[in-house]
């Protein structure tokens, strides 16, 4: 194995990277700051994908338009199912095993329905001109589509961090991650942002779809093989922390970039779980960022 | 109902006595309120009102429901049975942060703090829920936040979970405050603290008393409960008891003793 | 108080006495033969023993979700553990068992094994969503092992054919649909016996105790971890013992079964009878495998359905049937809803 094939497995590992940071942000944000578990996460990405190819190939749109499209049309669906199921069973007082089997049984019958719209043979989108082909750094060249995703995820990352950090909207949505009660009672509609940002997730997550379509494939099983190494990220590197999602989604999309190239593809996965199941025994609270405890 | 005009709460307006009021002068009135926890009844049937610009105390032994009396008002354990009017509106089935921007303050008894957020950044959070709170006004409220509670201006970008019991008592209070322009509900704020900081928080209580707001206390220590308020409510087991002056009460307090621990002898047998 | 009242539902005698299991058994023993009057015995037969078999799968995830309130996701790796022991024991190391009563016994310790290291990990996580993700990975590593097969006795994503299914015990014929019948009947309605026992015993008063407030019942001496582990390697036992008979009643075994929808299924089974409770299982594996034939046979889609059938069950009635059914056999108001699901 020579350098360059190195650095080049290393970039795939960071793309995958990429796409996995963004899907895992919108996870941690819903479960880490508002406590819901979502496994429809999975089905969203895959809704993105197909939203993606569908207005690549089918219509006029462009690649750019797609991405807004995306977002909207699951940031839409995912605050739907909020609204009307998740928060009903968060006003019942109902656990976490609740939300899953919801949320799950939601994403079961949105591929079923994906899969009677699109069929189920595996899809792939095509990309805007500008970011075929290659481009050259030194000895090595790279897809310039890989550098746009991992640019693109970089900067929704950003986004999201001065969100939650810098404007009124993203203290009053970690106050209610903190004291869901005391925020209420100074006036904070906790419902209305829980929603909020539940569609911001899914909207994310959407848009992550799109991204893959081009590099992963499009098939109505993308989302669920995805769901638990999303889980495996959002973990390790602390429920809630983007920052720590960030550290934690390099370090799988290069377990599996490495484990992938060195191995094979089942190994790679099985040292991920294996990552996840040492983690969650020895570290409960995540390796990376502050850690919120999972509760 | 509230007119345009009376949103004006960029002023801060506790401050400066600019409380619009809907008129009457009974700012807080309970009748016949049941609330339930679970299977339990805690109150079962009180009956109470406070007055526009007064100070009232609930007293009582552990048990009794104060701290359920505050919770009901403020909508987190809402009644089953009853109504609660606050300024001249039935406030009784509305969710909690609808009943805070109605101009209601909550303290409660564990204070709430945002551990994980600046001193700052926890009195934002009432702040931005303040409908039409810009920018400039910001600046105004933090500044009278700081002249009430000093201690709060230098301790601004601390993480709120690293303040003294003393502090966040203080933080707490004034967070209230800030979406609690018509009035505030104070649980049990002197507990835990040490005599001196009891003695700064009474002072900085009185000092907004004189500024015309209107305050429900709850407290287990007599003493400070009547250096702050005006008038007092005896609650037994989910009901007024008694309802008097403060000096009244005070003058009549063995009694009053006696009789709850006959209560407690009572229960303890049952039990 | 609370967790007084809520072994009711199982604990109260006047219920399901055996004055209800004798003409039970008897149906169950007599419906070969009607099957037998039908064009389509053999599919009849087929179902019904992957009914009792499931049921058996579903009972033992009760005992760790219904009872000490752990919710698995990864309780295929039991079905799934077990299914490849008998594959393997039986066509892969060349051993030419042709007996499945020591395959059984081999797959019920497998799952006591299996359940130890499951319980192991998931008793030291106190949140219900780190146990959840913790079972799963299990179940997910299991399942890739299996595809990986490293050690070449797994035969990889073919998954292993040809399972022989011929006595057990050495007298009993099983290669007959019917005869198989039987045997499953014979194993679900002993294993039912045991179970029953178990969660009868202070074993199971202490799993309720645990499940309802796990600080609470630590005050109370009980040693938490332990039962937790314990309530793991019990349902490892039954889980795995259904996990070897799927692999005789296919004859083969695939590395499908350690998908997670087949550890759905065990809660969907469990929560539409009634968690909890041990006839709930029964009762909602036998609405679910008929269900899912039907529709399946109807629609060409059954997983539509299933997920309907989930968003359904979590929204209007998480308490299951069972409870429902006991409310309007008994009368009994107040015990009726006394949910016998755990919360979390």
């Amino acid at each position: 194995m020579n350098i360059t094939m190195l650095s080049l497995q290393t970039m795939n590992g960071l793309t995958i990277a990429a796409i996995y940071i963004l899907l895992a942000s919108g996870l941690t944000i819903v479960l880490g700051m508002q406590g819901i578990i979502n496994t429809a996460h999975g089905f969203f990405y895959m809704l993105g994908a197909y939203i993606g190819f569908t207005l690549i190939s089918r219509t006029g749109l462009g690649f750019w338009l797609c991405l807004p499209a995306a977002f909207a049309v699951c940031a839409l669906l995912g605050a739907g199912l909020e609204a009307s199921g998740i928060r009903t069973l968060t006003k019942w007082n109902r656990g976490h095993v609740h939300q899953v089997v919801l949320t799950l049984g939601f994403a079961i019958v949105g591929t079923e329905v994906v899969k009677f719209i699109w069929g189920t043979v595996p899809q792939s989108t095509s990309l805007p001109s500008i970011l075929r082909g290659a481009m050259v750094i030194g000895p090595i060249v790279y897809p310039k589509y890989w550098l746009f995703v991992i640019g693109f995820s970089f900067s929704i990352m950003v986004a999201l961090w001065i969100f939650f950090n810098w404007t009124g909207l993203g203290i009053l949505v970690r106050s209610i991650d903190i004291n869901r009660e005391a925020s209420e009672t100074l006036g904070t509609n906790a419902p209305l942002l829980t929603t909020i940002i539940f569609g911001l997730g899914t909207g994310i997550a959407g848009v992550a779809g799109v991204l893959a379509g081009p590099i992963l494939g499009v098939d109505p099983n993308m989302g669920f093989e995805l769901l638990m190494v999303l889980f495996v990220v959002i973990i390790l590197g602390g429920l809630g922390s983007l920052m720590g999602t960030i550290a934690s989604g390099v370090l799988i999309g290069l377990i599996i970039a490495y484990g992938t190239m060195l191995l094979s593809g089942l190994a790679a996965k099985i040292l991920v779980f294996g990552v996840m199941i040492v983690i969650l025994i020895f570290r409960p609270s995540g390796l990376l960022g502050r850690g919120t405890a999972i509760e | 109902m509230t007119s345009g005009k009376t949103r004006t709460y960029g002023r801060f307006t506790w401050e400066n006595k600019r409380v619009k009021l809907n008129g009457s002068d009974t700012m807080l009135k309970l009748h016949e309120v049941h609330t339930y926890y679970g299977e339990s009844h805690i109150l079962q049937g009180l009956t109470l009102h406070v007055k526009t610009g007064e100070c009232v105390a609930l007293l009582g032994s552990n048990g009794m429901g104060k701290t359920t009396t505050l919770r009901t008002i403020m909508g987190v354990a809402p009644a089953k049975r009853g109504e609660v009017w606050f300024d001249g509106e039935n406030i009784t089935r509305l969710a909690p942060f609808k009943i805070a921007r109605k101009g209601l303050g909550y303290v409660p008894e564990d204070r709430g703090l945002f551990e994980r957020l600046t001193v700052n950044e926890n009195l934002r959070v009432p702040f931005l829920n303040l409908r039409g709170a810009n920018r400039r006004q910001w600046t105004e409220v933090l500044d009278s936040i700081v002249s009430l509670f000093p201690v709060l201006g230098r301790r601004e970008s601390q993480f709120a979970g690293s303040l003294s019991g003393g502090e966040q008592q203080m933080l707490s209070t004034a967070r209230a405050l800030i979406s609690g322009h018509k009035m505030i509900l104070l649980d049990e704020p002197t507990e835990g603290l040490a005599p001196i900081v009891v003695g700064d928080l009474v002072k900085a209580l009185r000092k907004l008393k004189e500024r015309g707001h209107t305050i429900v206390v709850v407290e287990q220590n007599f003493k400070t409960a009547s250096a702050l308020a005006d008038r007092g409510y005896i609650l037994r087991k989910g009901r007024i008891y008694h309802e008097d002056t403060m000096e009244h009460i005070g003058e009549k307090m063995d009694l009053f003793q006696h009789h709850l621990e006959q209560d407690h002898a009572r229960e303890d047998k049952a039990s | 108080m609370k967790s007084a009242t809520l072994p009711n539902v199982n604990g109260q005698k006047v219920r399901f006495s055996v004055y209800w299991w004798v003409p039970l058994l008897a149906v169950l023993a007599a419906l070969p033969a009607v099957f037998s009057l039908s064009g389509f015995a053999d599919y009849l037969n087929y179902v019904a023993v992957r009914i009792m078999i499931l049921a058996l799968y579903a009972m033992s995830f009760d005992i760790v979700y219904g009872y000490a309130g752990m919710f698995s996701l990864g309780h295929a790796a039991f079905l799934g553990g077990g299914a490849y022991v008998a594959g393997i024991l039986t066509r892969q190391l060349g051993l030419d068992i042709q007996d499945t009563l020591p395959v059984l016994l081999a797959a019920a310790l497998f799952g006591v094994v299996l359940g130890w290291v499951m319980g192991f990990l998931a008793s030291r996580l106190a949140s219900p969503l780190a146990v959840l993700l913790v079972t799963f990975a299990v179940a997910e590593t299991l399942g890739l092992f299996v595809m990986a097969d490293p050690l070449r006795i797994t035969s990889a994503d073919n998954g292993i054919p040809g399972i022989p299914r011929e006595t057990l015990g050495w007298i009993i014929g099983i290669e007959t649909e019917v005869g198989f019948y039987y045997v499953v009947l014979v194993i679900l309605s002993l294993s039912y016996v045991a179970l029953r026992a178990i969660t009868r015993s202070p074993f199971g008063d202490a799993l309720l105790a645990i499940r309802e407030n796990r600080l609470r019942a630590s005050f109370l001496g009980y040693r938490v971890t332990h039962y937790q582990i314990a309530a793991f390697m019990v349902s490892g036992l039954f889980g795995s013992l259904a996990g070897a008979l799927t692999a005789f009643h296919e004859q083969s075994c695939s590395p499908e079964i350690f998908n997670f929808f087949v550890s759905g299924d065990a809660f969907i089974y469990t929560v539409l009878g009634g968690a909890g409770t041990l006839f709930g299982p029964l009762l909602g594996t036998t609405i679910m495998i008929v269900a899912q034939e039907v529709i399946g046979d109807i629609f060409h889609n059954w997983l539509f359905f299933l997920g309907l059938i989930y968003i359904g069950l979590i929204m209007f009635m998480p308490g299951g049937l069972y409870p429902l059914i006991l409310a309007r056999f008994t009368h009994d108001e107040n015990s009726c809803m006394q949910d016998t699901a755990p919360r979390s």
